[in-house]
């Protein structure tokens, strides 16, 4: 890589980490002080995003690239549903209480995001599939509906958390419903 | 006229006050004596459904034996409402407060319900009342979503809600 193209890299991931924490604690903060945060210059912040939803939406994929890697790593294994419903309720709960102020930062739904909603090769529905076959998970409801499920169960959670609720508690919540919902009757 | 505006908002969820005129069979200038507004009719409408729907949830925790029965059938029935009146979750309206009880506000059916089962141990108890009743509410609107968006069958909505519904709150067996 050329030491300009190394510098152009270097550029847009500090912009990015800066608007990552800027805009998660405040989505009204403003590009300007973005730059500023980020140490780089107004115009080459606008060199590598053309306005502000661009901005966002390069964020938002950074937190779902990762929350996909943190779900990958999980390992989730369909002969132990219990475990692995835990752990990726976990991830996908950190990820959405991540995601919305930066959902408010943006003007307008992220293509992003419902680019996410139909992804079928997400580690969470790869998950369900193999323990759906495995038997360890419920087959008399749609696995599209037990996707649904997960993610107004997390969503519901993430309210909680906004009102006071404790993350360690909220996750409890979360992974013992879904756990009662998803693993077969006399499991 | 709430009538008229029920069926008119299931017939479309845009409904104006001339289509609510037009199911009613009186004019605008009548209808706007009872409906100062859209908002209004909105109010009125999912208030006399929520009674009539209310009254359903005591009938089948009247009729009760098996736990798991009533448990089923009130997530058939908080189906069937929400697909039959699906303008009101189709509408933005603030379906939540349909199903979470405001400060002095008594009657949620299901509630009480749920906290004597809980108190006589027939269901578990290791969730509260309201995170139950949050859920409920939260995957019955997202049922309407799945139905509309043609990822689930309306005919097997409801059986999928009462099922969810009895596993979610039910006693392991």
């Amino acid at each position: 890589m050329t030491t300009a193209r190394r510098d152009a890299e270097r550029n847009r991931r500090k912009v990015i980490e800066a608007a990552t924490r800027l805009l998660g604690r405040d989505p009204s903060a403003s590009l300007l002080e973005i730059s500023q945060a980020s140490g780089v210059g107004r115009t080459t912040l606008y060199r590598h995003f053309s306005d502000r939803n661009a901005l966002v939406d390069s964020v938002l994929e950074e937190v779902i690239d990762r929350a996909r890697e943190r779900a990958i790593a999980v390992q989730a294994d369909p002969e132990d549903p219990v475990h692995a419903i835990r752990a990726l309720s976990e991830v996908h709960l950190e990820t959405a209480l991540l995601m919305g102020p930066l959902i408010q930062a943006r003007d307008g739904a992220s293509p992003v995001i419902e680019a996410t909603k139909e992804s079928e090769k997400g580690p969470t529905r790869v998950f369900l599939a193999a323990a759906r076959r495995a038997g360890t998970i419920r087959t008399d409801q749609p696995l599209t509906w037990q996707q649904t499920v997960m993610r107004v169960v997390i969503l519901t959670a993430v309210d909680r958390v906004r009102d006071g609720v404790a993350i360690e508690d909220a996750q409890l919540l979360v992974a013992d419903t879904l756990v009662s919902i998803l693993v077969p009757p006399g499991s | 006229m709430i009538d008229a505006a029920v069926e008119a908002l299931a017939d479309n969820p845009d409904a104006g006050i001339d289509e609510i005129a037009d199911f009613s069979g009186h004019g605008r200038s009548t209808v706007y004596r009872h409906f100062p507004s859209r908002q209004a009719v909105l109010e009125a409408a999912v208030a006399d459904i929520s009674a009539k729907s209310n009254d359903g949830y005591r009938r089948i925790i009247e009729s009760h034996d098996d736990i798991r029965a009533t448990l089923f059938e009130i997530g058939v029935h908080s189906a069937e409402t929400a697909l039959r009146h699906r303008f009101v979750y189709l509408s933005g309206f603030e379906v939540q407060q349909l199903f979470t009880r405001a400060a002095g506000d008594d009657d949620l059916p299901v509630a009480r319900f749920l906290e004597d089962a809980q108190r006589r141990g027939e269901i578990r108890r290791d969730l509260p009342v309201e995170w139950l009743m949050l859920q409920l509410a939260a995957l019955t609107i997202a049922l309407v979503g799945d139905v509309e968006s043609g990822r689930i069958g309306c005919s097997e909505a409801p059986r999928i809600l009462g099922e969810t519904f009895s596993a979610m709150v039910g006693l392991r067996s």
